[in-house]
Formats: structure tokens, sequence, C-alpha cells
């Protein structure tokens, strides 16, 4: 497992999207892919800075993007980094 | 761009021409069946390599004659910009089919996910095109609290825009007018959003989805714990996998058992179609060729029809419950061991129809060797030409013994589903290195499936082995008759005994008499047989197969089959003859059968050595022009031929010799 990256400029830290648990939301902020796999994310609204909430953290993790369910398998979420959003209160 | 360029050009015999288009699970297809009804045909224009959907626009309800307006149905696609074969056929549509531009685009947008389905009008309009938009699912987004101002939103998109459902055919009527307007002109391109990249478009359709659609979930559709749950079992590595299989068997048994009784009609149909004409035509070369060759032949194929149309409206029907994308994630587990992607299921599953289909949405796998793999192992899946040869042997097999003949059944399924396997774990440590892309795969919404959708599925599937059966089929049987019939024998002389001695004891002795006539006719036609054109073609082509255990006939089935795995009980229909006994069905008189030497054409050795060579072996020239089509080289096609071949002779030799050596002959 990759440990959290620690940013030198001090900005909330970046983790694997499949660290965040199921009902949390965060950030899209970098798709670390070989070249042609980012495409379909982004056609998908999976667009660097875009919201995203968990739904479900298993194998594959299902994410909300807007109103579309997206379930993406285990080994590409450890390659999605985002930043993760302070729950909303209920 | 060229959709612009002038919109009511006469073109005196081709019809008008509009694209349809939208994302996967924007209920396109829907829509498609609402506007054009169930007679859609499939075409493959020149300069698109794909195979698409064309219908023709349902005239008005108010019976005023109104000119021909052919719909193409595009396949589903998230971008026009991506460089996926999908996003390709689209921009080449747009530019021109068969150098002819399209009079219009029709978007299908759904209304619960509006900002991802704009993205492509943003993308239609930069591209000049003239766009009507519907905007589907509306009564599902209504039920969820959204508002829409439809004319805000027309008016902010610079696009004319109407609310529909497709599913319950609501708006349908307004829909047909607006797209009258844009065929005589009266839709403007629309100016579409700035130049820029992917988070302009973005947000060019999140600032309309703002400004004209209201209520709390506009943006997202928020928590909902019910679908959550869902989506966990159904993906959950153990309780997915049970519901799969529980899914699988349910779908495997209704096709089974709710095909038994119109098969049981159409047999009998047939049957006593023959047996008619039989009574009522004069004896000679057209009867035999009417009762022997055509309907013996078609019989043992058109029966296996309610099978397929069975099979295709199953599997329509729960692709559109939002279910198999789900079974798509339990799958990629247990595919990714043996290096096909999880993308591999639906081309995998709808082989189990027709491997042509399976290979063409092979498409939509965004990695070339996962994609290539794919293809390559997409025909062991056992297709529905193979039913025939499985009813028929496992029939044989288990008479009366309809649990083991389905456990037999299941074997074939999961011998062709083992070699599949076993040949991407091969390709993929050897031709095909590397191992397959991780999965990302939209999960539509869960719904009640459209039985209209399915219908227009089972319809189009069932029209088009029919049309298989009149041409092709129909052609092979008369072929096969011809051969089986010429040249000409005169009857033998134990025939010939054999009958004036059945007409001297006609009187006294009728049933003795009966029974002695018969025995000359299977005589003489035992004879007339061998010395045939196809008597001496199946000599010839024994040897490669006698060591499998098959005779002339079989063989000669074998290699009829060839270009198409239902012409085998067809071809041994027509070789074991016209029948002595007509009422009896095609599938029973081929059981009962002999060899030249008065042994049983089948044994259970032959007919686990045949199974076995029909689960493996190719078998089907469609498939081979397929995947040389999409894959465009020759090679890929022939070493699949080969592979598919020789595992099936060695497999049958296996099992044959197998048995055999255990006592069973």
């Amino acid at each position: 497992m990759l440990e959290p990256l620690e940013r030198p400029s001090g900005a909330l830290e970046l983790v694997p999207l499949c660290r965040l648990g199921a009902g949390e939301s965060a950030r899209l902020a970098r798709r670390e892919l070989a070249e042609g796999e980012g495409c379909l994310l982004a056609a998908m609204g999976l667009t660097e800075g875009c919201r995203l909430v968990v739904r479900s953290n298993g194998d594959p993790l299902i994410i909300e993007v807007r109103a579309t369910r997206i379930g993406i398998s285990r080994r590409l979420a450890e390659r999605l980094l985002v930043r993760s959003e302070p729950r909303a209160a209920p | 761009m060229t959709l612009a360029a002038s919109p009511a050009r006469g073109r005196a015999s081709a019809p008008r021409r509009l694209l349809l288009i939208g994302n996967p699970n924007s209920g396109k297809t829907t829509l498609f069946n609402r506007l054009c009804g169930l007679r859609a045909k499939t075409a493959n224009f020149p300069g698109t390599t794909a195979d698409l959907r064309v219908g023709r626009l349902t005239p008005g309800r108010d019976g005023a004659p109104v000119e021909p307006v052919e719909v193409v149905d595009l396949p589903g696609l998230y971008s026009l910009a991506l460089d996926l074969p999908e996003s390709r056929v689209a921009r080449g549509a747009l530019e021109g089919i068969a150098g002819e531009a399209p009079d219009g685009a029709i978007l299908v947008a759904d209304a619960t996910n509006l900002v991802r389905h704009l993205r492509l009008a943003g993308e239609l309009a930069r591209a000049g095109a003239r766009v009507v938009i519907a905007l589907n699912m509306i009564d599902l987004a209504r039920g969820r609290g959204l508002t829409f101002d439809l004319e805000r939103l027309g008016a902010e998109l610079g696009l004319p825009v109407v609310a529909v459902s497709a599913r319950r055919g609501e708006g349908i009527a307004a829909l047909v007018a607006e797209l009258r307007r844009m065929l005589d002109g009266e839709v403007a391109p629309a100016p579409g959003p700035p130049a820029g990249d992917d988070e302009t478009l973005e947000a060019w359709a999140e600032a309309i989805v703002t400004a004209s659609v209201g209520g709390a979930h506009a943006l997202g559709s928020g928590a909902d714990t019910l679908i959550d749950r869902l989506d966990e079992t159904f993906t959950h590595p153990i309780a997915g996998l049970l519901v799969f299989f529980g899914v699988m068997a349910a779908l495997f048994w209704s096709i089974f058992a709710l095909a038994t009784v119109p098969m049981d009609l159409i047999e009998a149909t047939f049957a006593h179609l023959g047996s008619w004409l039989e009574t009522h035509l004069p004896a000679g070369a057209v009867r035999e060729l009417l009762v022997g060759g055509l309907i013996g032949g078609i019989s043992g194929t058109v029966v296996f029809l309610p099978q397929i149309a069975l099979l295709f409206f199953l599997i329509t029907l729960l692709e559109d419950t939002g279910y198999l994308a789900r079974a798509a994630f339990v799958m990629d587990r247990l595919l990714c061991r043996f290096g096909l992607p999880g993308y591999a299921f639906i081309p995998l599953l709808s082989s189990h129809a027709c491997a042509i289909p399976g290979i063409l949405s092979a498409r939509l796998i965004p990695d070339r060797h996962d994609r290539f793999a794919t293809i390559l192992v997409t025909p062991f899946m056992s297709c529905s030409a193979r039913l025939p040869v499985y009813v028929l042997l496992t029939g044989f097999l288990y008479p009366n013994r309809p649990a083991m003949a389905g456990l037999a059944f299941t074997g074939c399924y999961l011998l062709g589903s083992l070699a599949a396997l076993g040949t991407a774990l091969v390709l993929r440590r050897t031709l095909l290195p590397g191992r397959s892309r991780p999965m990302v795969l939209e999960l539509p919404s869960y719904k009640l499936p459209s039985l209209r959708v399915a219908l227009a599925s089972a319809f189009e599937q069932a029209w088009s082995f029919l049309r298989t059966v009149g041409t092709v089929i129909l052609a092979i049987c008369f072929v096969m008759w011809w051969l089986s019939a010429y040249p000409r024998a005169e009857p033998p002389a134990a025939a010939v005994a054999l009958a004036s001695e059945a007409a001297a004891l006609e009187s006294s002795a009728p049933e003795r008499s009966a029974a002695l006539a018969a025995e000359a006719a299977t005589v003489a036609r035992r004879a007339q047989q061998e010395g045939s054109f196809a008597g001496r073609l199946g000599r010839l082509v024994e040897p490669l197969f006698a060591p499998l255990g098959y005779d002339w006939r079989l063989s000669m089935g074998v290699l009829t089959s060839f270009a198409a795995r239902e012409v085998f009980v067809a071809t041994i229909a027509v070789l074991v003859g016209a029948p002595d006994d007509s009422e009896a069905g095609v599938l029973e008189r081929i059981h009962r059968a002999t060899r030249d030497d008065g042994t049983p054409l089948l044994t259970p050795a032959t007919a686990v050595s045949l199974l076995v060579f029909f689960v493996l072996a190719m078998q089907c020239l469609s498939t081979v022009v397929t995947v040389r089509r999409e894959t465009r080289q020759w090679k890929w096609a022939l070493l699949q031929l080969g592979w598919m071949s020789s595992l099936a002779w060695i497999g049958a030799f296996v099992a044959y010799h197998g048995l055999r050596a255990a006592g069973i002959s």
C-alpha cells in the first residue's frame, strides 16, 4: 500500500482513492495512469478536480461522480490520488 | 462542417438520414425502437467498420404521406474525442456515410444525469452539427424531485429540447415534430461551448444545468442506501459469485424449459407436412427432394428457433435491469487470473447466442492485447448453432433421462469455457504478453427491464437465423440431397429378391410382406447412398475422421458443417435418408440410423467424440471472416482456426479412445 504523500507546500495530503471509506468524499487530484487509460475516465466525468463520493470500498470500488455510479477495479483505484474532503454535517 | 452544409438539399432516391447518438445507458435503443418500430435492419456502411442498426421513422399517425427518413443508431459513446472504436464510428458518421452528410442528429440525454450527457451536446455543437435533444427518462428524473425549465434549457443550449420517456412512449410525437422541423432546415447549429479542454466543457455543461434544472440533486443523485446495498451484494467476492451462478442457472434453465413446447410443435408440424407430401405426391425425384432433402434438413435446423429467440430475449432483459454491469466486476476477478479483462465478460456472454455479436462487442475493450485475447477465445463459448448438435447427441446418450442430458449439456458449456480460459492463459504468455487492464465501468441505474426492447432483440436475431435457414442451409440441403441421390443406381439383386418375395406374400401374410418390403427399401437405399457422389466424397474424407470413430456419413456431416455448425444435423438428416416412418421426428430417426455394415450410426463413444469435437472446433466461416475484419489481419483468424481445429481433433480422439479403453464403445 502507498503511504500518504506529504505535500511540501503544506496543502492537504494526497491519498490513493482506495483509502477512502464508504460515504467519504474527495476531489480527484492526480491520475497516475498509463497512456490511454485516462481518457475513458475523463469521458465518464472523472476529470481532475471533480468531486466524488465513495459508495462502497471493495473490489470494485464504487464511486459516484455527480449522478453517475462508476465501478473501478481496485488495481486502478490505487493509482488515482485524491484530496479528501471533510464529511458534510448531516 | 458537413452537417451544417445544406439541410434541405434534394436527394432524389436516397432517404433523408438522421443519426441517433448518446451515452451508453441513455436509453438510446429504447428510443430507437419507439421511433422506428421493430423492423430495424443491421447495415455495414462503406467507410465505417461497424455494423449499425438502421430503421425508418414511422410515418405520422394522421396518415399524411411523409417522405422516408432513415434513423441510424450509432454505438453508445462517452465522447467524440476519444481514441475508441465507437468514437471513431461516430466521427465518421457525422462527416458523412457513403459520401452523404446526415441531415441532423438526435442526442439522447439522460435527464437524471444531465451534466455528463450535455458534454456530448457541447461536442456536437463544436462539430457544427444540427441537433435535437431528446431529454429521456423524464419520468424517472421528475420522480427524483428534479424540475426542468425546458425553455431556458433550450435557450442556453441554442437547441430544441423535447422531454420524452422512451420507456413509456411519452413525448415521442413532439420529438418527431421537432425532427421534421430540423429536416425542413428550421434548426440551426448551436453556438456551443467556448473553445477549451475537458474542464471548459464540464464547466459549460454544469452552468447550463444549474441555470435550468431545479431540485436538491440537480448535480448528483445523493445517497441511496438500497442501491448501495444491492451494489455491494452483487459485486461481493462470495455473495456476488453465488448470485451470478444463480442467475446464469436460471437463465439456461428457462431457455430449455420454456423452449420445449414450441420445439415439439415445430417438429410435429414438419413431420406432418412430410407425411402429407409423402401420401399426396407421386413417387419420384421431386417427392424425394421435398421430403428427404428439404423438409428433413430444414426441420433439423428451424426446430432451434425458439431457443435462440429466448436466449436473446432473456439476455436483453437481464442487461436492461442493470445487473450485467455488476456481474462484469464479479467476473473481472476471475478472468484477470487468466489474462482476460473484466470487459471480456459481455463478449463471452453474448457468444452463448452467437460468437459474431460477441466478437463485435469486444470493440468496447480499450487495450489492444486485451481485445485480441478476448476475440481469439470468444468462439470457444457454446453458441446457439452448437445447440442442435448438443441436443441431438445428449438426447442420444441419455434418452428419457433429462437430468443427465442436462448435466452432459452443462459439461459441454464448461469444456468450452475451460478451453477459452486455457487458451487465454497461453496467449498472454506468448503472442499477446502482459496483464489485463483494470476495469472501469459505469454502473447504470437499476430498473425494470423493457419487454419491448427484449422482444425487438429476440425478433431481430430470430429473423436473422431464419434468413440463414432460408438461404445457406436451404442451398446446402438441396446440394446434399442431390449429391446423395445421384448418380442413380439400380436396386441390387438382394433388394429385388426381397421385393418380389414381399409381393408374393402380400395377400397371404400382409405383415411379413410389409416387413420384407421395408427391408428391400433399406437395402436399396443403402446401395444408392454408397454409390452416390456424397458416398464417394464421404469415403474420401473418412480416413481423416475414422480415428475419431466417424463413418462416411458423420465425416460428411463434419465436412459440410465446416462453414456453419447448424448444418450438421441437417446433413445427417438428409444422409440418413427418406424416413421409413414419416411420423417419427428427425432427431429420433438419426438416433436409430445404421451404418453401411448395419451397426448403429451413433454409439456412446462416437457421440461423446462428436460432442467434444463440436465444443472445440471453429466450424463457422462467418466467425473466421469477422475475426479477420476485427483484427485486420488474416494471421489471427487463421491461427485461431488452426488452433481450434487441432484442439477439437485431439480432444475428440482422446475422448473416443479413452471411452473405448474404459469398456464403453
